[in-house]
Parts: C-alpha cells; sequence; structure tokens
C-alpha cells in the first residue's frame, strides 16, 4: 500500500508523507480512514518504527491526520491540502526543465500559453488526462 | 542502552579502533558503514567482551560489559563468522541456546521455526552457508534478548530470508524495544532499518547522525556559470567534493547549504539547484574525501 524508494534521495519520512498526501488526493484513502498503527506499518514496508512516527508526526501537525486514544489513527475530516512554498518553488522547477524543453521543440510563448490555457479547459471540464 | 566511551584497540604496532565513542538508545536501531577494515568487526567483538579494549568503557544497559555474564546472557549476537558445532543438529544447538541463555522463548522458537523453515534435525555440516546465517539469527531472535548486536547479518542469505530478517528486526526494535545495532555494507537496508548509523574509517567513527539529519547534512549543489567557475568556491572549506562534466559543476556539500546557495547567487551563476543523495551516494563521498575512493582504473 505504501512504497518508499531507500535509494531515492529524499528522507524516508518525507517520502511517506508524500505518499499519504498523494494517495489522500487521488482518493484511494480517504477521510475519516483508519490508517496502520506505527507498528503494523514499520513490518508491513520494513522501516525503522521511529522513521514512520515522525512521519505521522509530521501529517499531525499538518492536521491530515488524528490520533484518538485507544482508536489509533485517522484521516482527518478537515484535510484540505493548502499550498505551502516549498513545493510551489518545486513545482516552479519542473514547469522550468518542460518550458526549456518546450523552446527547443521550437514552441513559441504563445503555443505555450495556448497549450497550458487548454490542458486547464480539459481539466477543468472534468477529463481525465495524464 | 548501549555507550561506548572512548574505546581503543591495537592489534600490534596497527591500531584498530582510536577513541571511539558512541552511543545507542534503547528500542533504537543502530547502523554501522564503513570500508572493509575498517574495524567494524573489532568494534562489535569489544561490544560482545570478545576482545578486551586496551583503552576506554563499554556499558550496555549502564553496566559494565567486561567479564559481566548476566549482562552477556540478556545480549544476542550474530558474529561475521559463526562457528557451529558440526556434529550438531539443528535441535541440539537449540538445547545449548536454551540451556546458556535464561531468557530462552520456547513459543516464539517454534514460531520462528516455521518462520524459516530450517529442519531441526540437519546436522550443522550438512547446512549451507546461507542457511548457517540464518539458524544465527533465528536462535538469537529465540532468547528475547535486550539486545541484538549482528556483524554483516544479511551478508549471504537470499533476497526473500533478507528481507524475513528485516521485517523481524523492526518488529523486534518496535514490539519489545530491543536495541539493535547492526554492521552492514548494504546502505539501502541500513536506511530503511536504521534511526541511526555511523560510518566508520580507519578505527574511527568520522559521522554519525540521525537517519533523518542524515541527507539534510550532506547536499549535492548543480550549478554552471556562463564563463569559469569562480576559485573563490573551490577554496571553501564546507565544501566536500567537486566534480564537473564541461560547465556543470556537482558539488558536495556539508552543513549549512541555505549560505552556500546564498553566496554562490550572488555570483550570478546560469544554472544552481540542489539534489538530494542517498546513503550511498552520501557514504562514498564521504569515503572519498577521507582519501578512500574508487580511482578510474583499466586492466
Amino acid at each position: 500500500m505504501f512504497i518508499v524508494n531507500p535509494a531515492s534521495s529524499k528522507p524516508i519520512y518525507q517520502q511517506i508523507i508524500e505518499d499519504i498526501k498523494e494517495k489522500i488526493l487521488k482518493g484511494i484513502i480517504t477521510p475519516g480512514e483508519k490508517l496502520p498503527s506505527v507498528r503494523e506499518l514499520a513490518k508491513m514496508i520494513t522501516i525503522n518504527p521511529n522513521t514512520i512516527q515522525r512521519a505521522y508526526q509530521e501529517l499531525e501537525r499538518e492536521k491530515v491526520i488524528v490520533t484518538i486514544r485507544g482508536k489509533g489513527t485517522f484521516i482527518s475530516t478537515e484535510y484540505q491540502p493548502k499550498r505551502n512554498q516549498e513545493e510551489i518553488n518545486e513545482l516552479k522547477d519542473r514547469i522550468k526543465k518542460e518550458l526549456v524543453e518546450a523552446r527547443y521543440m521550437g514552441l513559441q510563448r504563445e503555443d505555450i500559453l495556448e497549450l497550458v490555457a487548454g490542458l486547464l479547459d480539459q481539466l477543468e471540464g472534468g477529463i481525465e488526462i495524464d | 542502552m548501549i555507550e561506548v566511551k572512548g574505546v581503543s584497540k591495537a592489534f600490534g604496532p596497527e591500531k584498530a579502533l582510536d577513541m571511539v565513542s558512541l552511543s545507542v538508545k534503547k528500542g533504537s536501531i543502530y547502523g554501522l558503514m564503513g570500508p572493509n577494515g575498517a574495524g567494524k568487526t573489532t568494534l562489535i567483538k569489544c561490544m560482545v567482551d570478545i576482545y578486551k579494549p586496551d583503552e576506554g568503557e563499554i556499558y550496555i544497559s549502564g553496566q559494565r560489559i567486561s567479564q559481566n555474564k548476566r549482562l552477556k546472557s540478556r545480549i544476542g549476537y550474530v558474529a561475521d563468522v559463526q562457528y557451529f558445532y558440526p556434529q550438531f543438529s539443528v535441535k541440539d544447538m537449540a538445547a545449548f541456546y536454551r540451556q546458556t541463555y535464561p531468557g530462552w522463548h520456547e513459543e516464539r522458537y517454534q514460531k520462528l521455526k516455521d518462520v524459516f523453515g530450517i529442519d531441526e534435525k540437519k546436522k550443522l555440516r550438512e547446512l549451507s552457508k546461507g542457511t548457517k546465517a540464518q539458524l544465527g539469527i533465528f536462535l538469537n531472535l529465540s532468547i528475547n534478548a535486550d539486545m541484538l548486536i549482528l556483524d554483516e547479518p544479511t551478508s549471504g542469505l537470499d533476497p526473500v530470508v533478507r528481507q524475513k530478517v528485516l521485517n523481524l528486526l523492526v518488529e523486534e526494535a518496535g514490539a519489545n524495544e530491543t536495541t539493535i545495532f547492526i554492521s552492514s555494507h548494504s546502505l539501502g537496508e541500513l536506511e530503511r532499518i536504521c534511526d541511526h548509523v555511523g560510518i566508520m574509517h580507519k578505527g574511527k567513527i568520522i559521522m554519525e547522525a540521525s537517519i533523518e539529519d542524515l541527507k539534510e547534512k550532506v547536499r549535492k549543489i548543480q550549478v554552471a556559470f556562463d564563463g569559469e567557475m569562480p576559485e573563490t568556491i573551490a577554496l571553501r572549506k564546507d565544501i566536500l567534493s567537486i566534480k564537473n562534466q564541461g560547465r556543470v559543476y556537482h558539488l558536495v556539500v556539508k552543513d549549512g547549504i541555505s549560505e552556500i546557495m546564498k553566496d554562490i547567487n550572488q555570483l550570478s551563476p546560469i544554472l544552481l539547484e540542489t539534489i538530494d543523495m542517498s546513503l550511498e551516494e552520501i557514504f562514498i563521498y564521504k569515503m572519498g574525501g577521507e582519501g578512500y575512493a574508487f580511482e578510474d582504473f583499466s586492466l
């Protein structure tokens, strides 16, 4: 269910956080759903329990999950994905790379803007793109 | 809890351990890495009182390990090269452990026997190298130890068993608060299961960090300038290594990345970004900095 890649350059706790957030956004795990306990998840994905604990603490601080004593850890029903400067910067970097690529392909400013606008229209129209 | 305080050990003129100090908290998994001959096994043998340090002390659960039979009966130890009586069967060996370790847990032993699938009737001389390695881990997990000290326990195991063993270790630390000290060359493995790691080189611990801080401690910066890279950058002490492919330079930086990023930014580079590193890369760079690097060669 959860995937971590130790060869990746991201700290493992960060990978877990992002994986959980991504799964919420995609609707794979839904608000109110119970998550495995720290120990269960540690065993499931063979990761040090303290590393899992760190990820859970961070998610709890961001109010993505809530822990109810004696009951377990749940996805918060009030979780609203919010903008975070660091993530925006990362997104900027990714877009930048693609823009360089687009320029090499000979696309002009207008072509690129049109392309992006088209994709946004599709997205808002509810058509799946990937 | 393990505390190693200023331990040195020499064999003849050669210092195998040079003032080594480290501590491992209860329930923590500590991974020790280092090149061959760094002193990892010597340190482990001092921890389990096979070697007597020339200097310094080792405390386990607050007590000195030296000559402490009771304390040692609470420690599971898997040696780098394991010795079993060849004419013993697996069952005999288990009986030997049952007799030796007061914490022997029959129920766990029976459960683990199924997990590993080792035939109790087999003689030890009939077991393959890998199966013997499994047996060592299996028996030491059966004694309900407070502390597991494992010298490259996963070398020689097949990938399926390796995964099982790692799972069992994570479970041990999580459920029973067993303190685990493990040496390995498989850094991906260490990164998964450990919360702290240390790098040893020439008898010294040259770096120690929690697994979470580690990747933030050492970072790689990719930078390119319109012309030559300004010389002032190469002179900085916080840069561990500089490599380039054409105009693009890769700088490996320790601590305080924001400072160096700021400084470089003022030199108006045409490209400046950070790249994270895996534990494997960090290790290789760190060792390169110590003069232990892979030199390009051809035969």
